[in-house]
This record gives C-alpha cells, sequence and structure tokens, in this order.
C-alpha cells in the first residue's frame, strides 16, 4: 500500500480517450495521461523500475488502460538490453547503447504493469534502416538515451535484424520513430510526410489537409472546373512560388494514403523524384524571370500537385473515378506540356516533360493497371511529334513493368531505373544534355541485367539501346562507355534473336545529321574535363587499381608519369587533388627483409595519424605529392588493438636524404590530410625478429614434457573446444575474463581519445 | 571507374568472408589454422597480419576467409561461446569478424578523393596542427602503455596458472602415490574404511 499512498501525492490526469472493452465495458483505454507532471502517450518508451533491480527497464507503453476497480495498467513491450541477451548475441556487434526490441511470442514479450510503476520517460531512438522508419537526425541520435534497430525474438531466442510484420500484436509501424520529433526541412520533410502515417494513422489524413492549406483547395477547384485552368493557373502560379514547399508536403501525402505498404514505398520514392525536378525547376525558372515560363511552369507545378491528389482521391474513392480524375488529370498535364513547348525552348519543355511524365508514372503505379489505360487514351489525344509517340510508348511499357518489379522484390532502384530510362528516352528525343543519356545507359543497363525482359520490353530496351549511343557518340569517351555497358547488357541477358539484330546493328550507326547540331552544343556545356594530362593520369591510375602492382612498368609508362610529373610540378596548387605517383614495385622480396634493410640504411619512414581506412597505394600518393619523393609504402593492418582512429604506414624511400627531408619537413611543417589531420613521421624501428619473446598462457607441465614433444611431432595440430568440467577450462575462462578486460580498455582509451580527436 | 567500385564490392564481400583470430600463439602455422578451423567449413585463405612495429613478440593475429559469410559467423560464434584452443591450452582464440582496414591489399574506397596540402607557419591553423600532433604523440603513447599493461597482465596470469597447474599436478600426483605405495590402504586398515572399489 505504500505505493498507493505515493501515487496519491503524485499529480495525475488521463489524457485522451480511446476506447472500452472488458467483459462489461468497464475498461476504459486511454491514449495518453500525465503523470508527475511528465505527459506520456502511447508507444512512449518509459523506464520501468523493479524492486532489487539496479537497472530500470525500458520498454514501450502498448496499451494503457483503467479497469472498473479503478486500477490503472499498462501494457509494456519490453525492451533487451545486450547484457541480459548476451548468451544469444554470439557474434553480433552491439552499439554501446543499443537495446533489443521484444517480438515472437513467449514469456518476456510484454507484460502488464501498474502505471504507477513507471518511472520516467526514456528517449529511445530506432536506428532501423527500414524505409519506413524515419531517420533520427545526428543531434538526435547525440540526445538518446537508447538506440534500436533489431530485435530479440523471445520464442525462436534470436535475434532479427528486420523489424517487420506485428509485434504483440502491434503494428511495428508504431515501433519506429515518431514524425513529431522530425524537424521540417530538407529531406527530413519526406519523412515528416511518412511518419505521419505511421503514428496515427487516423490523424494523417487531417494533417496533411490542413497543412497543405490553400494552394490545395484551389487545385481541388482547378480539377473541378478543368476548363478555367487559365486563369486560375495564373493565380496559383503566383502562389506556388512563395510557398515551394507546400507543393512538396502533398507530394508525401500521396504515399500516406495508400495503405498498402509496398506501394506507398514505392510511391513515396517515385513522388520524391519528381519533387526534385520540380524544385530545381522552380529555381531555374526563377533565375530566369521570364514570366510567361514562369507562369507556364507553375501551372504545370500545380498540375502535380493536383494529380498527387488525384491519387489521394483515388485511394479513397471507387477505381472507377479515380480512373476518370486521372484521366482528365493527365489530359491537361499533356496538352499543358505541348502547349508549353511551343512558346518555351527545348530545354525547358524537355524538363517539364520529364516531370509530367514522372507524375504520369507514379499515378500508374498508384492505381495500377487503369491507369495505364489512362494514358494510353492520352497519348492518341494529343498531337505529338513522332519521336513522343515513341517516347511515350517506352515509358508505358516501363511502368507495365514496374508492378512484375513490385511483386519481385519491391527493389526501389528497379522501378527507378525504369523510370529515369522512361524519363531519358523522352530527353534524348529532344537531344537533352549527355549526361542524362549516360545515367539511363547506366541505369539502363542495370535494369537489363536484373530483370528477366520479356519480349515487349525488349524492344523498348532496344529502342534505347539504340538512341542512347547515337546522342553520345559525340564524346569519343562516352561512346566507349555506353559501348561497353551496352555490350554488356547483351551478354547479361540472353536476349532473342530479334531483338539482338536490332540492338546490334543500331550501334555503329552515325547518329542523323538532325541531331548533330544540337549535341554538339551540348557538348560545349557538358565537358567540364579537358582531355589533358591529368585526365591521362587519372586514367592510368585507374588501370594502375585495376591491375594492381604486378603491372610491369615499361618505358612509355615511365615516360608518361616523367611528363605529368613535370606538368604537376608546373600547376602544383595548394590544394590539389593527390592525383597519380609513380611506384616502384617491381622488388618483390618479403616486406620484413625490405624493412629490415632499409631500416639499416635509414630510408624506414613510419608515417602516423593518417586515415586508417587509406591503402597503400594512396600513402604513395600523398608522399609523391607532398614531397616529391617516390616510395613503397606499407598500410600497417589493423589488428584488435589498434586505434580506429590512428592509421599508420611504413614507408621505404629511395635514399636516406630523402627520408631524413621527410621526417625534418613532417617534423617543422605541418602536410594537413583530406581529413584536417596533420601527417606525423619518424624514422621507423622494425621490431628485431630475433629476439623471440615466449607466448604466454600455453601451459604443459614440466615432466610430461618430452612425452608431449614426441605426442606433437606426431600430430599436425591440436585445436579442440575445451570442456566445462576441466581445469584447463577454469583456465580458459581465466583468460577469457583478462581479454575482455583488456578489450573494455582498450575500447575505453580510444572512446577517451576520440573525444580529444573531435574536439 | 565501374570497374574499382566492383572490385570494392569483391572486396567487402571478401570481408564478410573473413573472420579475425587473436591470441593464436607463434607457433601456428597456415597449415595449423586450417586443419583447426576446417571443421566449421572450408578454409579459402589464411593470413597472418605480421607485426612490424611492437618490438616485443605479441600474440599473433590472423584474417582466415571461408567461403561464404555464414561459414564465418560461424566460427565467431562458437569461438566466442567455447573457449576454442589451437596448439597448446589453456589460452583461448578469439574470433571476430574481419574489418576492412584488417586487410592488406585492398582496393581504394571508390569515389573518395585524398587531398592534402602544407600548411604555412603563418597560418593560423599551423599552431592547431602543431598541438594535434602533439595529441597524436602522446595517444600514441597511451596506446603503448597500455599494450605494454596487457602483455604484462598476461603474463602474470599465465605465471598465475602455471603455479595452480603445477600445484594440481603435484596434488595428483602424491594422490597417486600414496595409492600406489600401499599408504592409503594402510591408513583405510587403520580406520576401517573401505577404499578399494570392488
Amino acid at each position: 500500500m505504500e505505493q498507493d499512498t505515493r501515487t496519491e501525492k503524485l499529480e495525475f490526469t488521463w489524457g485522451k480517450k480511446k476506447g472500452k472493452g472488458g467483459k462489461n465495458k468497464d475498461v476504459q483505454f486511454y491514449e495518453s495521461f500525465t503523470f508527475d507532471g511528465e505527459e506520456y502517450t502511447l508507444y512512449d518508451c518509459v523506464y520501468l523500475y523493479k524492486e532489487d533491480e539496479p537497472e530500470p527497464e525500458i520498454g514501450k507503453l502498448i496499451k494503457i488502460w483503467e479497469t472498473g476497480e479503478k486500477t490503472r495498467k499498462v501494457k509494456v513491450l519490453w525492451f533487451f538490453r545486450p547484457c541480459e541477451i548476451s548468451n544469444f548475441l554470439g557474434c553480433e556487434e552491439v552499439l554501446e547503447n543499443e537495446l533489443f526490441l521484444a517480438s515472437g511470442d513467449g514469456v518476456g514479450l510484454a507484460n502488464l504493469n501498474p502505471l504507477e510503476a513507471i518511472a520516467g520517460k526514456c528517449n529511445v531512438l530506432c536506428i532501423s534502416k527500414d524505409k519506413e522508419n524515419p531517420q533520427p537526425s545526428d543531434e538526435e541520435l547525440q540526445m538518446a538515451e537508447f538506440v534500436f534497430r533489431r530485435t530479440f525474438d523471445v520464442g525462436l531466442q534470436k535475434i532479427t535484424d528486420k523489424i517487420e510484420g506485428a509485434i504483440a500484436g502491434i503494428d511495428v509501424k508504431f515501433m519506429f520513430n515518431r514524425r513529431d520529433i522530425q524537424k521540417p526541412g530538407g529531406v527530413l520533410k519526406v519523412d515528416l510526410g511518412k511518419n505521419e502515417v505511421c503514428g496515427n494513422s487516423i490523424a494523417s489524413n487531417e494533417t496533411v489537409v490542413l497543412s497543405n492549406k490553400n494552394s490545395f483547395k484551389e487545385n481541388i477547384t482547378l480539377e473541378t472546373n478543368g476548363n478555367i485552368v487559365d486563369s486560375s493557373t495564373l493565380e496559383k502560379g503566383d502562389l506556388v512560388k512563395h510557398k515551394p514547399s507546400l507543393v512538396e508536403k502533398p507530394a508525401y501525402g500521396v504515399g500516406l494514403n495508400s495503405n498498402e505498404k509496398d506501394k506507398m514505398n514505392e510511391k513515396q520514392e517515385h513522388v520524391s523524384n519528381p519533387k526534385v525536378l520540380l524544385s530545381s525547376e522552380v529555381k531555374s525558372d526563377e533565375g530566369e524571370v521570364k514570366c510567361g515560363k514562369v507562369h507556364a511552369q507553375q501551372v504545370e507545378v500545380e498540375e502535380k500537385v493536383m494529380f498527387t491528389k488525384d491519387n489521394v482521391d483515388s485511394d479513397n474513392r471507387p477505381t472507377k473515378k479515380a480512373k476518370l480524375d486521372n484521366g482528365k488529370g493527365s489530359e491537361q498535364i499533356l496538352a499543358k506540356v505541348e502547349r508549353k513547348k511551343k512558346c518555351t525552348n527545348v530545354c525547358d519543355s524537355k524538363a517539364k516533360n520529364d516531370t509530367s511524365i514522372e507524375v504520369v508514372n507514379d499515378k500508374k503505379n498508384s492505381s495500377d493497371l487503369s491507369c495505364m489505360n489512362v494514358t494510353k487514351v492520352v497519348s492518341p489525344n494529343v498531337p505529338v511529334e513522332v519521336d513522343h509517340g515513341q517516347s511515350k510508348k517506352p515509358k508505358l511499357e516501363s511502368s507495365i513493368e514496374v508492378p512484375n518489379d513490385k511483386s519481385k522484390s519491391s527493389d526501389l532502384k528497379h522501378v527507378n531505373a525504369t523510370k529515369v530510362l522512361s524519363s531519358s528516352t523522352s530527353a534524348l528525343d529532344d537531344k537533352s544534355k549527355l549526361k542524362r543519356a549516360k545515367d539511363s545507359l547506366g541505369t539502363n543497363n542495370a535494369l537489363l541485367k536484373k530483370m528477366k525482359l520479356d519480349d515487349k520490353a525488349m524492344t523498348i530496351s532496344e529502342g534505347n539501346n539504340g538512341k542512347l549511343p547515337k546522342a553520345s557518340q559525340r564524346k569519343v569517351k562516352h561512346v566507349e562507355d555506353s559501348r561497353g555497358a551496352n555490350e554488356e547488357s547483351c551478354k547479361k541477358i540472353k536476349l532473342d534473336e530479334k531483338a539482338m539484330a536490332p540492338c546490334d546493328g543500331k550501334l555503329p550507326k552515325v547518329p542523323p545529321t538532325q541531331s548533330q547540331s544540337m549535341a554538339e552544343k551540348v557538348d560545349g556545356q557538358e565537358v567540364t574535363r579537358r582531355p589533358d594530362v591529368v585526365t591521362e593520369a587519372l586514367k592510368w591510375r585507374g588501370r594502375r587499381g585495376t591491375q594492381d602492382h604486378a603491372q610491369p612498368f615499361t618505358t612509355e609508362w615511365k615516360f608518361m608519369m616523367e611528363r605529368i610529373l613535370v606538368e604537376m610540378g608546373e600547376n602544383d596548387g595548394d590544394n590539389e587533388h593527390v592525383l597519380l605517383i609513380p611506384t616502384f614495385h617491381t622488388v618483390l622480396e618479403p616486406w620484413e627483409d625490405r624493412i629490415q634493410a632499409a631500416h639499416e640504411q635509414g630510408t624506414l619512414v613510419l608515417l602516423q595519424n593518417l586515415d586508417p581506412a587509406y591503402t597503400s597505394a594512396q600513402v604513395e600518393d600523398i608522399l609523391w605529392h607532398g614531397f616529391k619523393e617516390s616510395c613503397t609504402a606499407k598500410m600497417i593492418q589493423r589488428t584488435a588493438n589498434s586505434s580506429p582512429h590512428y592509421g599508420q604506414a611504413l614507408v621505404i624511400l629511395k635514399t636516406r636524404e630523402a627520408a631524413q627531408k621527410v621526417v625534418r619537413e613532417l617534423d617543422k611543417r605541418c602536410l594537413l590530410l583530406s581529413n584536417g589531420r596533420p601527417l606525423v613521421g619518424s624514422f621507423g624501428t622494425p621490431c628485431s625478429s630475433e629476439k623471440k619473446a615466449p607466448f604466454f598462457g600455453h601451459l604443459t607441465i614440466e615432466k610430461l614434457r618430452h612425452q608431449n614433444a614426441r605426442e606433437m611431432k606426431e600430430a599436425i595440430s591440436t585445436s579442440h573446444c575445451s570442456q566445462p568440467n576441466t581445469i584447463e577450462y577454469d583456465m580458459a575462462m581465466e583468460w577469457c575474463l583478462q581479454q575482455e578486460r583488456s578489450d573494455l580498455l582498450w575500447r575505453n582509451l580510444y572512446k577517451v581519445l576520440e573525444i580529444f580527436i573531435v574536439i | 571507374m565501374g570497374t574499382s567500385e566492383a572490385e570494392y564490392a569483391a572486396f567487402e564481400e571478401k570481408v564478410k568472408r573473413t573472420v579475425y583470430l587473436d591470441n593464436i600463439s607463434p607457433q601456428v602455422t597456415e597449415s595449423v589454422m586450417r586443419t583447426a578451423l576446417s571443421q566449421f567449413g572450408n578454409v579459402k585463405s589464411v593470413q597472418f597480419i605480421p607485426n612490424y612495429l611492437e618490438s616485443r613478440n605479441i600474440p599473433h593475429c590472423a584474417l582466415v576467409e571461408m567461403e561464404n559469410p555464414k561459414q564465418a559467423s560461424v566460427i565467431v560464434k562458437e569461438i566466442a561461446e567455447f573457449p576454442f584452443m589451437i596448439l597448446g591450452m589453456p589460452r583461448p582464440v578469439r574470433a571476430r569478424p574481419a574489418v576492412a582496414n584488417m586487410f592488406d591489399e585492398r582496393p581504394a574506397m571508390p569515389g573518395r578523393q585524398i587531398e592534402c596540402h602544407w600548411l604555412e607557419p603563418e597560418d593560423p591553423n599551423f599552431e592547431v596542427a602543431k598541438k594535434l600532433k602533439e595529441l597524436h604523440g602522446r595517444h600514441t603513447a597511451e596506446a603503448a602503455f597500455l599494450l605494454k599493461k596487457q602483455l604484462e597482465e598476461e603474463e602474470k596470469l599465465a605465471k598465475m596458472q602455471n603455479e595452480t597447474l603445477k600445484a594440481n599436478y603435484k596434488k595428483y600426483e602424491m594422490v597417486d602415490s600414496v595409492m600406489s605405495d600401499g599408504t592409503a590402504r594402510r591408513l583405510a586398515r587403520r580406520y576401517n574404511i573401505r577404499v578399494s572399489d570392488d
């Protein structure tokens, strides 16, 4: 009863009611309550103190209610501390403040507790990479007391990496982070929208609508009126201009309302793409400040908003109606695209085209097959150029594939790939930037590789393959790339003969003269790299990387290097990227010997304070860049005890003077590396291999040694797991303890040191 | 640079297949390692991490590449659960998943560019950089000290265990001798206790 008296003193009020339950309908469920000045809501994480437990338990509130007898209860889904389940952890790496959410069925999943047992709120963040989980920001991670990303199945007694399905009858989306902690801004907005769905699905509709405010309403009117588009868009154009962010939000709203999970993900991916385009468009337009165009484009923006709205509707209404709406919307859009194309320059229309296409695609995904009908209806309606007709067709096809894809693995990349593909086909037709072509090539390639396309799909890829190189042949290099890609794709898929032939046939074709001038123009904008020595050097470096050190260095190569060196020396900026250095890996003696020899000659230098991720070749590069000294370097391999922050490398220089110079210079001046740390150098002293200190820990009994020695010779090796009833096992345990202890020491040391480094 | 990315991806796969083992006796050779670990799966390669710097002959470490990541994780799990000894008792080896930086020949991470530039003494950051250098020196000294300490601890533990082992052995020898030279039987007769198993 002590507890009761205590709680009476504490302030307590119920919050939002939820519903009634129980046999006699005398149990009142709640969504929130205030206890001891702190407001708790459902799915909050809390500390619960138990008697005789030093550490408080941590759990998630999944049910709150008051019984007929006026006792307040909470159902708590438990989190496990790693130490509580250490037996099942095995080799899993555990973050320092990581918890494991209970899942599965069995004892220890959840408990009923008196509400008064709650000791306080606990800040637990979900760091699962799940798409539905809004990723926490760095600051939030800093503030979080605990994090979790995995679950512990209490039934199977197993760690599960994925958080999915339902836990204790609660959909996992409630286990993820809540959106209200997210800050609006940048990419986070995506999460913002998404979270609203996750958290309280009922409320989400309201909030979205609220956030959209006026712009949305006007869109609705636009939608209904249809023909008054022109006048209303002008107003709206301004509106959108003022709040591009508003436009973004509805875009996410689309995802919100689709209830099917994977569909939602897909869509969000889709939506995000047009958004990027959209925002960039708006920006570019503002830069141009051509009123007419601005308006035109903003109409487009509006359209998109409307479209998303359509989607929202389509999910709520019966599909028939959705079809209708979508049909109308897409008609308008396409018509507008056409109109705009006439009044704006190629570039703009292209961009618009892309976006609109993407919207169409989105829609297709959202309402599946019905939408395909829509687009089919649309395309004949619009008087498009031949090219566009073509480009739209592949688009259609590619979107057909999307559902397939989805069902297969809901791999977003595929979907994106198809989309980029579709958009870029049109882009190509418009003689768009080469970069796009390149991108699409890559994706195209990936797509081809990954999907088993049916015949229909093949025709698209065929078309693309034909078209893409056409544009990119302007650039020698790109042609190389693209051809490689195409060939690869051809190789990888088992193409039908039919598909194969046109693919190959088209590749070497000379581009039509019509597109040449445009393509050339694009070329002028695109080429940022000069085909000078630097790029050559880059190439060389690339080659060296792939062929490794075994490559014999020809005289040609050396000559090349010399030239590059001269070049580098001339325009050696202070902050220039390290591009290359000549290395001489011809010597193939074992490193121990070489180090020893170098030490004797005084050419061995130990470099410290490197980034541990550097490779030996990169260290050589750095030294070349800093001192113009060629050398052979060897990164010291990390072990369990070495610092995770400091990398070390042994470097053998050509001469003693060079080594002295390096050490002197590094001492007097500071060579700052890209991570902002100065390089530290000293003469290296390798360990002398002669003096072998004994290895501690392997014991033998003196008297038995002779006997053992003979046995040892006979046996190739002995290895065994110790059984827990021997003295050996006890001693092994002592060693394990020792190992753990020193491990902890190392970790703590490096943690302390890390603080210094960060400061 | 498509190739280097593919290369790096392949390398990352390799890292996942690999187990890092330490607390290994210097006497352990590659073939010993192979036989010892072949009970867990197919050993693809064994590479000992050479120790160039530490003046002492600290316990060896090795990277053992298995056929697939699952075998690697099984090794880590098994060895964490039961003390596993290779070529000697009672100090067990320890296994962990390998990390990219442990590898000797590793491809550069694609898309990373290294920059470096000299900082002149008049630069305001020069002093900071100097301090950083000092800091680094201190940190390495601290790490070296810890390593020294750890080795000392290990030595101490080994000595202690050696004592216990000796004592234990002596005990058993004594029991043996008491049994064999008839002392036990005589005493038993005197105290009227049955000793024989029959």
